[in-house]
This record gives C-alpha cells, sequence and structure tokens, in this order.
C-alpha cells in the first residue's frame, strides 16, 4: 500500500513535470473559472439579501433597534428605559426618533383649479438629533441631492427619495409620489391638520424604505410642531462598541424585564420578513447553483482524467506489465487531478480575495433596495475548495479506475 | 524451468473461432535461451503473452519453478511479473515522461527500493548496456536503438527469473539488433533465461533452442 501510494506520487510528479505547459495551464485556468463560477456567482445571488440586510443595519437599525410595541403608541416607559441603557457598557452612539403621520405638499401656491389635486404624499414625519443619527447611520453619506440638514435649522427640512417621482415612480389610483419638488423650494408639512412651511435643503437616498419615505425635522423644531404632550420616541437606535455583540445587550434588556415595555430587537430581528425570505430563497438559489457548478467541476475533471488515461492508455498498460500495481496507477491521476483542482481553486481564491471582492466592496452593484456585494466568506470558499478536491478525487478515480481496470494485454497492443 | 502443458488459446468473433495455440506442451530449463518463430499469425506472440501472465490461457497449463502461475488473480499475476519476470517489446514501451534512468528505476522503486536505492541500481544496469551518457535522456532523444536497450535495462534491473522479448529487433537496423542480441546473449551466458519471439530464423538461431510454430502447432523444436 504505502509503495504503491509512494509510486504513485512519483507517476504524477514526473507527469505533472513533463507534461505541457500549456496544457497544464489550460486545465488549471478551466479549473480555476469552475471555482469562480462555484463561489461568485452564489456570492453575488447571496450578495443581493445579504447587501440588502447590511444596508437596514447600518442605514436604519442600528446594531440594536428598541420600537413601540404594537399596541402602543410610543415606548412606554421610556426614561426607565433610558435610565438602564446609560449606564449600560458597550453602547457607542444612540438616536432617538420621534415619529407622526403628516402629509408633504409640493407646489401648493402654483394650483390653477380649485379641483386641481395637490402634488403631495402622505410620509412619516420624524424627529431626530441629526448629529446623533449621522453617528449612528451615517445618514449625511446618503444625501442625493442638496445637503445635510442642520440641528438649528428652523425653516429647513430634509426628504426621503422615496417621496419624489423621480427616484419613486408610484402613482396608482390611491397614492402617487411628489412629481415637482427640488432642492430649495417650499414646500407644505401639515401635522394634526396644521400647515408648516420649509425649504427643502436635502434628499437622502439610503436604500431602506423605512428611512427613505420620511421627512426629517430637527429634534426641537419636531417638538415645536408635533403639538404632542407626551414627548416620547418611537424608535432607539444603538450602535455598539466593536466586539460586543448585540444578542448579549439585548439579554441584558430582558433580563431587565424592559421587554414588556417595548419591541427590543437586534438589526437581523428587526428586519422585514420579506428581506429574510429573500435571503432564505437566494440561499436555496445559491445552493442550487453552486451545486450545478459542483456537477460541472466534476465532470470538467473526469472529462481531463479521462482524455488523459485513454490517450495514455498503451503505457498504462506497460506500466501493468512491469508490476506497477493498479493502485499506484490509479493514485498518480487522482494526484493529478487533485493538482489541477487544488491549483485551480487556489489562484481562484487569490483572484477572489484580491481582486473581485474588493472591487465589489468598492463598487457595489446598484439594486433598488439594496447595495449587491460579494458575499464570500472565507471559510465558505474554503469548503467549496474542498468539495471541490473532494470531487476531483471521485472524478479522478473514476475514469483511471475504468482505464485500468482493462485487460493488460488489450491495452498496450491498443485493441 | 518452465512446463507448458496443453496450452490452448482461442479467440472468438462471433461465430468464428481461431486457435492462436493448439495443444501446446514443452518445457524451457533454467538459463536456457529460447527462440520462438514462425510467420505472422503462427501464434508466437500469443504464446509470448501467456507464458509472460500478459493473457489466460484458454486451457492448459502454465508451471514457473512449479508454481501453477495459469490463474493467478490480477494483483498477484501483477506482483508476479513485477518479482519474476522482464519484458522487452517490439516498440520498446517505455514511458514517454520519464527519462532512461527513470524508466529503469520505476519497477525497483514499486518494490520497494528508496528512490536513490534505485536510481543506483538503475544506474548500473544502463551501464551494463552502454547508455552510461543517457542517463537524463526522455525516449523521444534516444535513437530506436538506444530505446530498445533502455527497454532492457528495464526489464533486467529486477534481475528477473525469465526475460521475454517480442520481436525486439523488429524496429532495428541491421546492426543495431546486433547489438541489442548481443546484450542477450551475454545476459543469457551470465545465467538469464530468455525467451525471444522473432522471425528472423537468423537472430532465432542464438538461442540454445528454437521452437517452430506454424498456424498454432508446434512444427518443430530443435537444437542449435
Amino acid at each position: 500500500m504505502f509503495t504503491s501510494i509512494k509510486v504513485g506520487f512519483y507517476l504524477a510528479l514526473k507527469d505533472l513535470s513533463r507534461a505541457s505547459k500549456l496544457t497544464t495551464l489550460l486545465i488549471i485556468f478551466i479549473m480555476t473559472l469552475t471555482f469562480l463560477n462555484l463561489t461568485v456567482g452564489r456570492g453575488i445571488l447571496v450578495g443581493l439579501p445579504k447587501g440588502s440586510t447590511n444596508v437596514y443595519d447600518e442605514r436604519y437599525s442600528g446594531d440594536l433597534i428598541i420600537s413601540k410595541l404594537r399596541k402602543d403608541q410610543f415606548v412606554v416607559d421610556f426614561p426607565k428605559i433610558e435610565n438602564f441603557y446609560s449606564s449600560l457598557e458597550g453602547i457607542q452612539f444612540i438616536s432617538k426618533r420621534y415619529l407622526h403621520p403628516a402629509t408633504l405638499t409640493a407646489g401648493y401656491e402654483q394650483r390653477l383649479r380649485e379641483t386641481e389635486v395637490y402634488d403631495a404624499t402622505g410620509t412619516v414625519v420624524v424627529g431626530i438629533d441629526l448629529q446623533a443619527e449621522d453617528k449612528v447611520t451615517n445618514l449625511s453619506k446618503h444625501i442625493v441631492e442638496g445637503e445635510y440638514l442642520d440641528n438649528k435649522d428652523t425653516r429647513g427640512v430634509m426628504i426621503g427619495a422615496n417621496l419624489l417621482f423621480r427616484y419613486s415612480p408610484l402613482d396608482s389610483p390611491t397614492e402617487s409620489n411628489i412629481k415637482n419638488l427640488k432642492v430649495g423650494d417650499k414646500v407644505k408639512l401639515t401635522i394634526n391638520d396644521k400647515d408648516y412651511f420649509y425649504f427643502l435643503r436635502g434628499v437622502v437616498k439610503s436604500k431602506v424604505s423605512e428611512v427613505d419615505r420620511r421627512v426629517y425635522l430637527p429634534i426641537d423644531e419636531y417638538k415645536r410642531v408635533s403639538g404632542e404632550k407626551d414627548f416620547k420616541p418611537e424608535e432607539i437606535s444603538f450602535k455598539l462598541v466593536p466586539g460586543f455583540v448585540p444578542a448579549d445587550i439585548k439579554n441584558k434588556f430582558y433580563e431587565q424585564g424592559l421587554h414588556k415595555l417595548a419591541k427590543i430587537q437586534t438589526a437581523e430581528e428587526s428586519q422585514p420578513q420579506f428581506l429574510k425570505d429573500i435571503g432564505t430563497t437566494f440561499d436555496i438559489l445559491g445552493n442550487f447553483l453552486g451545486g450545478i457548478g459542483i456537477v460541472v467541476a466534476s465532470v470538467t475533471v473526469f472529462i481531463v482524467v479521462f482524455v488523459n488515461a485513454i490517450t495514455r492508455r498503451k503505457y498504462i498498460g506497460i506500466l501493468k506489465a512491469i508490476g506497477i500495481t493498479s493502485l499506484a496507477i490509479e493514485i498518480s491521476y487522482i494526484i493529478q487531478a487533485v493538482f489541477y483542482a487544488l491549483t485551480g481553486s487556489i489562484i481562484g481564491m487569490l483572484i477572489l480575495y484580491l481582486s473581485f471582492v474588493p472591487y465589489f466592496a468598492q463598487n457595489p452593484i446598484n439594486f433598488p433596495f439594496a447595495d449587491g456585494i460579494l458575499y464570500a466568506p472565507f471559510f465558505d470558499s474554503l469548503s467549496r475548495l474542498g468539495v471541490l478536491v473532494f470531487s476531483s478525487v471521485l472524478s479522478g478515480f473514476i475514469p483511471a479506475r475504468i482505464v485500468v481496470n482493462q485487460k493488460t494485454l488489450d491495452a498496450i497492443l491498443g485493441r | 524451468m518452465i512446463i507448458v502443458k496443453n496450452l490452448v488459446k482461442k479467440f472468438t468473433n462471433g461465430e468464428t473461432t481461431l486457435v492462436a495455440n493448439n495443444n501446446l506442451s514443452f518445457e524451457v530449463e533454467t538459463g536456457e535461451f529460447l527462440s520462438i518463430i514462425g510467420r505472422s499469425g503462427s501464434g508466437k506472440s500469443t504464446l509470448l503473452y501467456q507464458l509472460g501472465l500478459l493473457d489466460h490461457p484458454t486451457s492448459g497449463k502454465i508451471l514457473i519453478d512449479n508454481v501453477d502461475v495459469t490463474n493467478l488473480y490480477a494483483d498477484r499475476r501483477t506482483e508476479y511479473r513485477l518479482n519474476n519476470l522482464g519484458y522487452v517489446f517490439q516498440d520498446y514501451a517505455l514511458l514517454p515522461t520519464l527519462t532512461s534512468l527513470e524508466n529503469v528505476s520505476v519497477p525497483l522503486l514499486m518494490r520497494g527500493f528508496s528512490i536513490s536505492d534505485a536510481y543506483k541500481k538503475g544506474r548500473k544496469a544502463l551501464d551494463k548496456i552502454g547508455l552510461s551518457k543517457k542517463y537524463d535522456n526522455l525516449p523521444s532523444m534516444l535513437s530506436g536503438g538506444e530505446q530498445q536497450r533502455v527497454s532492457i535495462a528495464r526489464a533486467i534491473v529486477n534481475e528477473p527469473k525469465i526475460l521475454f522479448a517480442d520481436e525486439p529487433t523488429a524496429n532495428l537496423d541491421s546492426e543495431t539488433s546486433k547489438l541489442v542480441l548481443d546484450s542477450f546473449t551475454e545476459l543469457n551466458q551470465n545465467g538469464q533465461t530468455i525467451i525471444m519471439v522473432t522471425h528472423e530464423k537468423e537472430y532465432a538461431a542464438i538461442g540454445d533452442r528454437t521452437l517452430e510454430l506454424k498456424d498454432g502447432n508446434i512444427v518443430r523444436f530443435t537444437k542449435n
């Protein structure tokens, strides 16, 4: 057994070192493409919902989000919750959001007829500390028109891009987005049947629907216009100190029984169900495509080894004739197959992590609801490399076995 | 000593049956040089392949040193060939990706020699047949005669009980053929049992005895 392995290695090494360089490069190139097919195709597919959840965490929920219970209008007994998290270790930044339904109207002064419908849309006005919000969600980085609102600006407003027809062409019988509004225009914000007038300072486009369908006011201005007596937030987003686990922090809230006062969720838990469903579906699709990739890879290796073995059938016969065991010959072919698969995969890994992943991180694929990234965790790719190598062992062994099992004399004489 | 008893080899193709070896019985002494001659299709190569355990007879027996090797299992046949038999083929049958030295050393590696020991022995075998300057040449860099001599070196490197040669001079010019045959004569003089198939009566004459076949039957068994 050991001698057969040793001779198998010896023959494989000699074959590989003296094979045509062009053929070797071509086979390795094919294996590299096969590996990339296994990882990149699936990575982009899974990266789409993954990018979407990343966007959700980074631009809206933070690492942890506390929101009002379904039955309440706001987070009840907020001071109790605030007292608790103020003393909690691991919280880096906090943004409290105060929400109120509103209607945003543009071009209200230009109406020509009494029957003409206003260029308006229903929305939610959010009062925030703009600096605190920016620390949690980097909202200022997603301004696509105009500028980020200032906390002291009492005459300005910032809106989500999905309220504008040019970003989100919604025009259904019951709902439509604003068609004619640009930065600097005056808008009317109707809250509790009272009209307030602001200048549009900026438009934010984060690709998170919760963010992009809101109107933002500085907190002091919001307090002035909302008319709320019991001034309590509906959402509190937390950014944690790196290294702290959101689920651990959440558990601390639970230990104090605070989950009875508000919904306490990690970013992952707070994501809309459709995002989770898309993620699951794409993951299944990705695995399906990956499975096809493995089959294609196996067939590729099978063909390479089979053609190699068939064209060298006579020499396999000679090896057997001079006393080389079938096992040694099979091992030599398996080693060659593994060499091709391993080299191709390692080159594929280098291309993946030194080129593709950084490229897609810098230039995400622009989808309407996400920044599509190439999702390729290292150990996931490593396991695919393992699967590819394992399948190449099988795909190398089977054709070698077929040829080796032929009668020695028939192989030598080419019968 | 080789004992062949009632050896029959038939080839069947559909309804046609061809008897390549018809009830052959003979003996070959240890250290003997036996030449097998005959026309094309006489069954001489078929006989050699069976004696060399590369093919199975349809019936009959082959005993080598009183061991019945007729129906050994595939793995045992391979092992037996490695330890006891050597082959020289008409077309040299060298492995194209191995140098002369590597071609000669492979059977030694299979017998458990280390690479350095195998190469040491391989060099000696190549020196013996006058190829000391061609250790690192691939078969494609050697002439026909040189390739055949590498093939001989590979066949004898394991010091086999029997050396089989199937028309070893068929692809060589007369001068090179003589060199190859001289190698066989020298080996035989040192006690090597050789069974050689040839269609040249002149070459067959260098053996101790000649077995002549015609249509699968022994027509003559003469002492040279």
